[in-house]
């Protein structure tokens, strides 16, 4: 199968702070990645190189094809196919829940507005916000936006998803909602980038899943391999702590 | 006493009209200029963020007055070596309104801009908006509500300091009462300064007044609305 997403020798320093240092991955079409890691490690950081919200300063990615380093390459092209999902949910707090869906694909995708409302029709019901869809983020709890900020990004039919520990921020009793819909986003097919510490969901759904730390992939493998059975004395530690 | 201001007060409003028109021009105008001025401070371009940065400080760092008698009594000078223009003190006036309140304007645009978390960018870069899909539709939205209260105050300042203006005669507020007083004087030899200058202060008064509940009135709103 096409690599769907393909780090090669990726590094990547914040000043004299190397946070990456030569992260090479290849990442399916359909696949599921859950990236785990202490905090610091560069899980973020990976993820944002996707989309080019952080530049990479050697190596480079290719996503569906596309080159980040390649001078020719429209980096709005690769925002159009990769969704991202954050930590702080970031909706647009003076637009509506539905005006927050519609505005990238009417704006960024040239979608007719009665077109764009179907799609977000269909998305919002699909995650149970459609009722609410007049709303403003402010009125919906922490896990209905980040359903929300999932359906945003959805809405312009990307063919990745990135998520950023997307249940950090939420209260406890919320957080199954959200990883309901990524899991049903995973089903459905979707190439997925997954940062978090939820360690259920990595094991249930992760095809694979990566241990970073110090900039690099210390180890990767099945959920069950990794969980049950690591290899690496670093992983063990990591797991011991957060299992 | 009443009799001799009502008399008079369709000259005074006279005045009072010109310092609102100059006013209200020049703060358009210099919210039309301070908006990219104050983008441009906050651009990653270097040259485009210390262009930006002279503007403000030049203008910000020079007195009202001196920039008004600059631009009436020194640049026509200049500028009559190369064309064939005058300045009027109306322009004059709005000109040095326009550059004070712009330079001013923009500091209050780059505090607004800057008041927007970081994430709101990283959403719209993330969908794939361009920096002017992202400012049109993301930041300036947001940031105008924070922007209105201090734009307001602003605009009370600019309006009080147009009060400088009758020193190039031009025709505000001041200038009319001084011309009032003056005509008075000579005409039917009547002293009326007191009466005519506490006038000028309530007409002053009651045209900031509006201003400052306007703020105030915004700041409430803006504070209740926030999450």
């Amino acid at each position: 199968m096409n690599a769907m997403i393909h780090f090669i020798d990726v590094h990547k320093s914040f000043g004299s702070k190397q946070v990456l240092a030569g992260i090479n991955l290849e990442i399916k079409e359909r696949e599921v990645v859950v990236i785990l890691g202490p905090s610091g490690s560069g899980k973020s950081t990976m993820l944002r190189c996707v989309n080019r919200l952080v530049e990479i300063d050697q190596g480079d990615v290719i996503i569906d094809g596309m080159s980040l380093r390649d001078p020719k390459t429209n980096i709005i092209k690769i925002r159009e196919e990769v969704g991202m999902v954050f930590q702080q949910f970031n909706l647009f707090p003076h637009k509506t829940v539905l005006e927050n869906v519609v505005m990238a694909p009417i704006y960024v995708r040239k979608m007719k507005r009665s077109e764009a409302t179907d799609v977000a029709e269909t998305l919002l019901k699909k995650v149970g916000i459609w009722d609410q869809a007049l709303k403003f983020p402010a009125q919906l709890s922490g896990g209905q936006q980040q359903r929300v900020a999932i359906t945003r990004a959805l809405a312009m039919r990307p063919k990745v998803m990135l998520f950023d520990e997307v249940t950090s921020a939420l209260d406890p009793e919320m957080i199954g909602e959200v990883l309901d819909v990524m899991k049903q986003l995973a089903r459905e097919s979707m190439t997925m980038m997954v940062v978090t510490h939820e360690m259920g969901f990595a094991r249930e759904v992760a095809d694979r899943v990566l241990f970073i730390d110090g900039g690099v992939i210390v180890e990767e493998g099945m959920p069950a391999d990794i969980f049950s059975n690591p290899r690496e004395q670093r992983t063990r530690e990591f797991l011991s702590k957060v299992l | 006493m009443v009799e001799m201001l009502v008399e008079n007060m369709p000259f005074l409003l006279g005045g009072a009209k010109n310092t609102i028109i100059v006013s209200l021009l020049g703060m358009i105008i210099a919210v039309i200029i301070g908006v990219p001025v104050g983008l441009m401070r906050l651009s990653k371009t270097p040259w485009l963020r210390s262009s930006s940065l002279i503007y403000i400080e030049i203008w910000r760092g020079i007195p009202f007055i001196i920039s008004l008698l600059f631009l009436y009594f020194v640049l026509p000078e200049i500028l009559k070596l190369f064309w064939k223009v005058e300045i009027s003190q109306f322009t004059a006036m709005l000109l040095t309104c326009v550059l004070w309140t712009s330079a001013n304007a923009a500091e209050i645009v780059r505090g607004a801009v800057q008041a927007i978390p970081f994430g709101q960018t990283e959403a719209g870069l993330a969908l794939g908006m361009t920096y002017v899909q992202r400012i049109r539709l993301i930041v300036l939205p947001q940031a105008v509500r924070i922007m209105i209260p201090p734009m307001i105050g602003l605009f009370t300042l600019l309006l009080k300091g147009t009060a400088i203006g009758f020193i190039i005669e031009f025709r505000e507020l001041i200038r009319v009462g001084q011309i009032t007083i003056e005509r008075l004087i000579m005409v039917r030899r009547e002293t009326a300064s007191i009466e005519i200058y506490t006038l000028l202060m309530i007409m002053y008064f009651f045209m900031c007044y509006p201003l400052t509940r306007l703020s105030t009135y915004f700041e409430k709103r803006l504070s209740k609305g926030r999450n």
